[in-house]
């Protein structure tokens, strides 16, 4: 398909048809991914997609449509859907469609290198990865899931502004879980993975290894009596918990009344050990790209420093609004989705304790090694929290048995503020292409945990 | 949809290289949202999704593959692509296409298209107006509208030629209750697998007014006691507590790995006599979970899985069958054409029972009571589910007590079946659900009559 064919089209489509801005979104999208049972591949998928997504603004609101059928029909669709739907928006704040950023910085997302890995390689390390969980231990007597797959996304924004830019990523993640069986039929999984640039860091053993380690370290687990607890989350754990309120961060959440952060700016939000930045210029990660979904110039921004709250997450909408220029933040978290608020790369900044360290300073207490339920168990407004959790009872500063069927609750903003500690270890595997949120491991002063 | 002669050579290409099976499987869907933040419509969207996806089985290994480009060279090199991983040769034939007629039990009375963009707008405002009349402590309002139309062709090596159209509408409000920082929401939700006619009748006004008034409810509501003790499980929507102890864990594609506890326990006791439960896609008149035909073209089945206690059967695709030896029960679905379709739920439930509600409540001397349930997850090889509570009441001897607010509710599954102990007569299959697993986001919805567990975690929290 003719790409700037296509976009000449329809723009002259647009204009004819009266639109006063408009922007072309597209994005092209290769994968390959292979699972591994029992030493076979258990499935094999490839994908090609491609698709487009229009916006366009009538009597200054904003309409959006978006395709995959790309026909004689297509121009006229967008156009009119884009019409229709820009006619019954009401939002008083004004969206912009952006001319673009005289210079755009180099950031690292893509490996030529990546797409050159032959596919057998590919299958080979999946295999290898599943072959060493099993060779752990006896105990570990399933694999249940052992994939590897391996992306290339290429974004393309043009826009009647002017803006004409396009970026390629790629990436290549593996993750296996590991099935244990001990005592009295008790099952338990976890799980690890890579994911990169860089095929030749991926260890598939090591991964495997650590998949099947974590699982046996939780074979005889049991509750713990309900009671307040000090609490170490590990670092994914302590992810997984920051990725869920990344939204309160949003300054469209704020300026509509869904964020308990608004007004709070230069006030203390968090302990003192806490700090947080937003950086979509880190080399490799996730969510690294040169620009935001309107074509805003990426930068690192800090978000809570040493525990004072420095600066929301803008696009051009919300920013324009109070003056002062986007942070970079304005993304399509999905091809048809229409411009929003997300964060890139999210993270805690890492303190100087290892994991262990942390352990020891708590003396008494609770590991959380992983949460479950984030998506139900948590108020993203409120910051009320129930999840179900699983990790390791800890006495005298070392880990005294593992522990599971329990629930954790709290409040995450209360939480931020009871950070007693931040680990050494950032960990930011297995992330998202936005609101790809990282953490060290954290102590916190107490959580409300209920078991036996 | 598709050229038949196209269809054929695209199947034959695909088995070139000694599959044992090969179908297509082509989608379109159409696509409208519209979102309203703080009763005033914030963004509108519409569009289509357009793909094929091609499947080849390698014994009893799959090779998948889609696109959206559905010219004749692409696709003839997309199945060339795929069926090159084929490692293993079996012999089979290619049967001749022929339609399969098959009864479309959901209705579309009212075509989406035929509604005006500011008609749908105003039901909902209808709503936010009257969920912000019910209490100045109604501090924010999210509300949605959402509808799909969905054409299928479903084609493969053993004949099978299978158009469908599927469609759902929906939408949904949620009213947040503050006072200062501490913030409580209430979601409520109507929609069905039918035409725009879902909302006739619809009294948007008390709706609003619903969601409001829990909201509220929760704002001075103190938090549940954590710990271990009875938990009584409302009628209806209650039942993710069954999609997640139990439903997940009857998927063939969890059992052929051998990753769920009820892999072996077929003909075992896993409840007590009084539990029945069954899968049932059959169902007519717009049920959310219901459907025409599978997404390998087998008709829906009303599957018994478990009968007066003991588990009969999960719920199996073509590929999981193959593996377990079992016939499939028209349960394979996917998301879209971007995954492989594997064994789902469609409208599951535990059949009702004798006692009345009363009678449940007055025999728990000191328990929870879970009315309005929100989303949960599990893991089928340990059984460890979750779900959240997001309006519950405390029972005091035998009486339903004061509100209580922010609780999960976890377990075991096979304990969490094993030890639900009164059903009451009250049945209920309830609304649009969606659940999410390895072939993506499927519509679902689950029933039951009150239900009492005699044991479950509950994760209250205790004051400050």
């Amino acid at each position: 398909m003719d790409l700037k064919n296509f976009k000449d089209k329809l723009f002259t489509a647009a204009q004819a048809a009266g639109l006063e801005e408009y922007e072309l979104y597209c994005k092209r999208k290769v994968a390959f991914e292979v699972s591994i049972f029992e030493g076979e591949i258990d499935e094999y998928k490839n994908e090609r997609s491609f698709g487009v997504c229009f916006r366009g603004k009538v009597n200054g609101k904003m309409g959006y449509a978006f395709s995959e059928k790309i026909d004689d029909g297509v121009i006229a669709f967008l156009v009119e859907s884009v019409k229709q739907n820009a006619s019954i928006i009401e939002d008083e704040e004004e969206e912009f469609i952006y001319p673009g950023d005289a210079t755009y910085p180099e950031v690292v997302c893509y490996n030529p290198k990546t797409n050159e890995i032959p596919t057998d390689a590919k299958i080979e390390a999946a295999i290898k990865m599943e072959r060493a969980t099993l060779d752990v231990d006896e105990k570990v007597d399933n694999v249940p899931y052992c994939a590897l797959d391996n992306t290339e996304v290429e974004v393309y924004i043009a826009n009647s502004k002017g803006l004409d830019v396009g970026y390629k990523s790629n990436r290549i993640c593996g993750v296996v879980e590991a099935q244990v069986e001990g005592e009295d039929e008790q099952v338990k999984t976890a799980y690890d993975g890579y994911d990169g640039l860089d095929f030749t860091k991926f260890d598939p053993v090591a991964i495997g290894q650590s998949a099947a380690k974590k699982a046996l370290a939780m074979l005889g687990a049991s509750p713990v009596p309900s009671a307040k607890y000090p609490v170490v989350f590990e670092a994914k754990a302590a992810s997984e918990m920051l990725e869920t309120w990344v939204g309160a961060f949003s300054a469209e959440k704020a300026h509509k009344g869904f964020s308990i952060l608004a007004g709070k700016l230069n006030e203390k939000i968090a302990a003192d050990c806490v700090t947080i930045i937003d950086d979509p210029l880190l080399a490799g990660q996730e969510a690294t790209v040169p620009f935001d979904s309107e074509g805003v110039a990426s930068r690192t921004k800090t978000v809570i420093e040493n525990g004072t709250f420095k600066t929301f997450l803008h696009n051009t909408k919300t920013a324009r609004k109070e003056g002062i220029p986007s942070t970079g933040n304005g993304f399509k978290t999905d091809l048809e989705m229409p411009i929003e608020i997300a964060a890139t790369n999210f993270y805690i900044k890492p303190g100087t304790q290892s994991h262990d360290d942390l352990i020891k300073t708590m003396g008494d207490g609770i590991v959380i090694s992983v949460v479950e339920g984030l998506h139900s168990g948590a108020n993203e407004t409120s910051g009320d929290f129930s999840l179900s959790a699983t990790g390791f009872l800890v006495e005298e500063g070392k880990i005294a048995r593992p522990v599971d069927q329990i629930t954790i609750s709290g409040n995450f903003f209360t939480m931020l503020k009871d950070i007693q500690a931040v680990g050494s270890n950032l960990n930011f595997k297995l992330g998202n292409d936005t609101n790809n949120a990282a953490s060290p491991s954290i102590y916190i002063k107490s959580l409300d945990i209920a078991g036996s | 949809m598709l050229d038949k002669n196209l269809a054929n050579d695209v199947l034959t290409a695909a088995m070139s290289t000694g599959g044992a099976f090969a179908e297509i499987f082509v989608e379109e869907t159409a696509r409208n949202v519209i979102s309203l933040i703080n009763n005033t419509v914030e963004k509108s969207r519409s569009g289509i999704d357009y793909g094929v996806g091609i499947r080849i089985f390698d014994g009893t290994n799959a090779v998948y593959a889609y696109t959206n480009d559905t010219d004749r060279d692409s696709l003839l090199a997309v199945a060339k692509e795929a069926a090159k991983a084929v490692k293993t040769s079996t012999p089979s034939t290619i049967k001749g296409l022929s339609i399969l007629n098959f009864t479309k039990i959901s209705p579309m009375g009212i075509p989406y298209n035929t509604v005006p963009r500011k008609q749908i707008v105003d039901m909902l405002k209808q709503a936010g107006l009257a969920a912000y009349a019910t209490s100045k402590e109604i501090t924010q309002l999210t509300s949605m509208y959402r509808d799909t139309l969905t054409n299928v062709l479903i084609c493969n090596t053993e004949g099978i030629w299978a158009e469908d159209t599927r469609n759902y509408t929906r939408m949904w409000i949620d009213a947040v209750a503050s006072s200062g920082d501490d913030k409580q929401t209430m979601f409520k939700s109507k929609g069905g697998q039918m035409g725009f006619e879902a909302y006739e009748g619809h009294d948007f006004i008390a709706w609003g007014r619903e969601a409001a008034e829990g909201a509220v409810k929760m704002l001075h509501a103190k938090y549940a006691p954590g710990g271990k003790y009875p938990v009584i499980v409302s009628k209806g929507e209650g039942a993710v507590l069954l999609h997640e102890a139990c439903g997940h864990s009857l998927e063939a594609e969890a059992v052929a790995k051998k990753a769920t506890e009820f892999a072996d326990k077929i003909g075992q006791k896993v409840a007590r006599d009084i539990v029945t439960v069954v899968d049932d896609g059959t169902i007519p008149g717009g049920k959310w979970g219901s459907i025409n035909i599978d997404d390998e073209g087998h008709l829906p089945q009303k599957n018994v899985l478990v009968e007066n206690g003991i588990l009969k059967g999960f719920l199996v695709d073509k590929l999981n069958g193959l593996r377990l030896n079992l016939s499939p029960t028209g349960s394979a679905r996917r998301e879209s054409y971007r995954y492989a379709p594997t064994s789902r739920m469609t409208n599951t439930y535990i059949e009702g029972g004798t006692s009345s509600f009363d009678e449940i409540i007055s025999a728990t001397e000191f328990g929870l009571f879970a009315k309005a349930i929100g989303g949960g997850s599990v893991d089928e090889a340990t059984g460890e589910f979750n779900f959240s509570v997001d309006e519950a009441y405390m029972i005091r001897n035998g009486k339903l007590a004061e509100p209580v607010r922010g609780a999960s509710l976890i377990g075991k599954g096979s304990e969490v079946m094993a030890n639900i102990d009164m059903l009451g007569n009250d049945f209920e299959l309830a609304g649009e659900g969606s659940c999410g697993a390895a072939s993506g986001w499927v519509p679902t919805s689950e029933g039951q009559p009150t239900t009492r567990v005699s044991e479950m975690t509950v994760g209250g929290r205790s004051e400050e």
